[in-house]
């Protein structure tokens, strides 16, 4: 297992009631795994998470993106600035 | 740095400091006081069109009555995509400077939430260029909009619904999206 460090936005982070979670998966794993993880964690957060982008390193990322350990994964609700 | 926490002001966004070359990645400079007129240099008399576009906090929101705004955002991922954004529209468009604000936390009604300004040569890649970087901001850049209303409920905003028929790179947005109030 690998531990990543996950942080949460906006809405998000107001139903998981934190800004930041350390979370393991699996040698090889993906953010989907890190999204199936939340889901199953935590009440409500499904359609949002649904509707959220993710960003590894502080890029936007496809959900398969492989992680390292030490990554940081971002979940990104959808924007709304300007 | 593109997002502040401080008020936005007009001087911040248009000025350009007097005699001083500027990268196009700078942004916010305030002209230095007492600069002699002889010291501006002939390019900064290029640009024959300037556009500025302020987005300000308005005071209702689908029907409901808005007191004030905070914004959130993932704040070194928001500004490397503002700067991604810039050098995209430079890379359209032929655009002498670009510069932009965009306000973090408490914003009251009638502040300005974001502040663009593009000078170009002619008036339609400034008008063009602004476009794409209000809509880029919108959609693309890691900011989160709360809404505080007058009957004592906050939500964050839903989404960025994009303008009828414009052409948007990432698509639309959280149409389906529940109500987190």
């Amino acid at each position: 297992m690998i531990q990543v460090k996950v942080r949460l936005f906006a809405a998000l982070r107001d139903q998981v009631g934190t800004s930041e979670l350390e979370l393991e998966v699996e040698r090889n794993g993906s953010c989907s795994e890190i999204l199936a993880t939340l889901e199953k964690e935590y009440e409500h957060v499904g359609p949002i998470l649904q509707r959220s982008l993710v960003a590894v390193n502080g890029f936007y990322a496809g959900r398969n993106t492989g992680l390292s350990s030490g990554d940081e994964v971002a979940i990104l609700p959808p924007v709304s600035g300007g | 740095m593109y997002l502040t926490r401080e008020p936005i002001t007009l001087s911040a966004v248009i000025a350009s400091p007097v005699g001083a070359k500027q990268s196009h990645y700078e942004i916010a400079s305030l002209p230095p006081s007492g600069t002699p007129r002889n010291d501006v240099e002939a390019d900064n008399f290029k640009a024959g069109a300037s556009v500025l576009f302020l987005g300000k906090v308005r005071d209702h929101s689908e029907g409901r009555k808005v007191l004030y705004l905070e914004y959130e955002a993932f704040e070194a991922m928001a500004e490397s995509v503002i700067a991604d954004l810039i050098a995209e529209a430079h890379h359209h468009w032929s655009v002498d400077e670009i510069k932009i604000l965009h306000r973090l936390g408490e914003v009251k009604l009638g502040e300005i939430a974001v502040a663009i300004a593009v000078k170009s040569t002619h008036r339609d890649e400034a008008y063009q260029a602004s476009r794409f970087l209000i809509e880029g901001i919108k959609h693309r850049v890691p900011i989160w909009k709360k809404e505080y209303f007058e009957d004592g409920t906050s939500e964050w905003s839903q989404c960025n619904v994009p303008p009828k028929g414009l052409h948007l790179v990432n698509g639309d947005c959280c149409a389906d999206l529940q109500r987190s109030a």
